[in-house]
């Protein structure tokens, strides 16, 4: 949640995010229109990062913040806010791989190859491009579990509890995953059909 | 191998997101809401009519469930239909009846209720008290008929809203709350209006003058006391008499003397004006339950004759099509039908009565 918050969106704004809930708590439609513009990039970085493709993403962030600004009452801490809503963001975007993920199986959408060139920032050091290269190869071939806690753990960088907090599942169900899609990631960055090692 | 920790690749991945997009999605997101809460009043509306009918079903069920069973939870009262027969022991008990009216019986009595229905409720008490009350001012004639005195049988006529009570133990006693009751002595065929607040019971010395009821009808037979015909019994209320005689037992079921009533009254009183709704009793009677259609022919061709443009009079030449058809005399159908539909040919019965002498 903090690497969140170090790419912050352009404020329109310079108000307080809790002033900004606050508001758009009691209705105030103004707040919502800013609370969306604030956060619709870290809806959409969330969601891109898990799926790695652009897919569906503005309809992720629509849905996320249609059931954020339903529920928003029932938000009981402002300052909570960001964690809360990257729950919401993540758990439509799981509902989305899963979907997906269906529909290729019976046949109806056709598998698409992550462009992982378009991903990459031309910037990043080498380590980095090999790690994620690596990761964005071989995620397609895990379980949805499995590959949302590798996302969330090795390119969101969260914790182990940040992750339970994030995905809502029970602690040792989320270190089980992390640690199989770990080996899993660790034998495609050794072996020789490593994508990362052939291309960096 | 390890990811390097300073270097953080969530900053390394280019997010394809532009401003535009989120202009996009927030006007998605405005109508996407705004379609929600049309949907929302939609189905608000629906789940509020649903409901509504709902209630409404839930209303009528619950009353058409509680109105039989209510009555005897909320006192000893009990609806009675026509044919039951109710006898007290040590205490009293109260009943219904389906025109609103309600009787309190009092202990050893004895009551039968002959008809209870939209046109008429009958009852005969034979022994013991009863009061009547109800409060509606509905029309449907109610009759208390006392019996088990003999020739002493008196009845009570009472309509609209009433209160009465009468007992028949050691003699016949009425008395009288609220309303007027008509009393009918049948011995005497004396009619006598009892108002709110008076009493009555019959008098000494009509009860030595008594005589039979059937000698009262026929004054000939007469053994005892002065011709009918000649004293108190004029021949209006002889003709009365024998009708309520014949139409109390056709409502008993007693169908031979009822018919044998009718037919008295049909031949000894052809002028009185229920000489024809006799003669067409007579004729159902005799069609329908006595297998006696030559006499049903009979019965109706009389009331056609006696009253020719009366209000039975269609319904007696439809009566005399159907006897003729029972006994497949296919000329005297027809001759009948051709009657018939000269007269009532635009009738609704018409159709049926073309169709009635066809296969014989």
């Amino acid at each position: 949640l903090g690497l969140i918050a170090q790419n912050p969106v352009p404020l329109p704004e310079r108000v307080s995010d809790i002033d900004i809930v606050l508001a758009a708590q009691s209705g105030d439609r103004r707040a919502q229109e800013q609370l969306f513009r604030r956060y619709a990039r870290t809806a959409a970085g969330i969601a891109f990062r898990l799926i790695g493709q652009d897919i569906e993403i503005e309809d992720i962030v629509q849905e996320s913040f249609a059931t954020a600004l339903a529920t928003l009452r029932n938000l009981s801490a402002a300052e909570a806010f960001l964690a809360w809503f990257a729950r919401i963001v993540t758990g439509k975007t799981i509902a989305v791989i899963r979907r997906r993920r269906l529909l290729t199986r019976l046949g109806f959408v056709r598998a698409k190859e992550a462009d992982l060139e378009a991903i990459i920032s031309k910037d990043a050091p080498a380590e980095i491009v090999i790690e994620l290269r690596a990761l964005y190869a071989l995620i397609d071939a895990l379980p949805t579990e499995e590959r949302v806690v590798l996302v969330l753990r090795k390119v969101e960088q969260l914790s182990v509890d940040e992750i339970v907090d994030r995905t809502g599942w029970p602690l040792g169900t989320v270190k089980r995953r992390l640690t199989r899609a770990r080996e899993r990631l660790e034998e495609c960055l050794e072996g020789p059909r490593g994508t990362g090692r052939e291309s960096g | 191998m390890k990811l390097v920790k300073e270097k953080h690749p969530v900053n390394y991945i280019r997010v394809p997101w532009t401003d535009r997009q989120t202009n996009r999605t927030w006007l998605r997101l405005a109508a996407q809401e705004d379609q929600d809460l049309v949907t929302r009043r939609r189905a608000f509306r629906w789940l509020s009519l649903a409901a509504a009918m709902l209630l409404l079903v839930f209303v009528f069920a619950w009353r058409a469930w509680k109105v039989p069973t209510q009555a005897p939870l909320a006192a000893k009262e009990v609806f009675v239909l026509a044919g039951a027969s109710v006898r007290t022991t040590a205490k009293v008990e109260s009943f219904l009846f389906s025109d609103g009216s309600k009787i309190t019986l009092a202990a050893q009595s004895q009551l039968q209720v002959l008809r209870s229905d939209d046109t008429e409720t009958r009852v005969t008490l034979g022994a013991g008290a009863l009061k009547i009350e109800r409060i509606s001012s509905r029309n449907v004639p109610w009759n208390v008929q006392l019996t088990g005195l003999g020739p002493a049988d008196v009845e009570m006529q009472a309509s609209g809203a009433f209160s009465f009570r009468c007992a028949v133990n050691d003699s016949v006693k009425l008395e009288v709350f609220q309303g007027s009751v008509a009393v009918v002595e049948h011995a005497t065929l004396r009619r006598t209006l009892v108002h709110a607040g008076q009493q009555w019971a019959p008098e000494n010395e009509l009860a030595a003058a008594i005589v039979p009821s059937a000698t009262a009808i026929a004054p000939e037979k007469t053994s005892i006391g002065e011709p009918l015909a000649t004293s108190v019994v004029t021949e209006a209320s002889q003709a009365q008499a024998l009708f309520k005689r014949a139409d109390s037992a056709y409502v008993n079921g007693q169908l031979v003397e009822a018919a044998a009533d009718f037919a008295k009254l049909m031949t000894k009183f052809p002028k009185d004006p229920r000489a024809p709704v006799a003669a067409y009793q007579l004729g159902r009677l005799r069609l329908a339950s006595l297998g006696d259609a030559a006499g049903a022919v009979e019965a109706f061709t009389f009331v056609l004759r006696i009253d020719p443009n009366g209000v039975s009079s269609e319904a007696a030449e439809i009566g005399r099509i159907e006897a003729t058809a029972q006994l497949k005399d296919s000329v005297g159908c027809e001759q009948y039908q051709q009657a018939y539909l000269s007269r009532f040919a635009a009738s609704v019965n018409a159709p049926r009565v073309r169709r009635m002498c066809t296969g014989l």
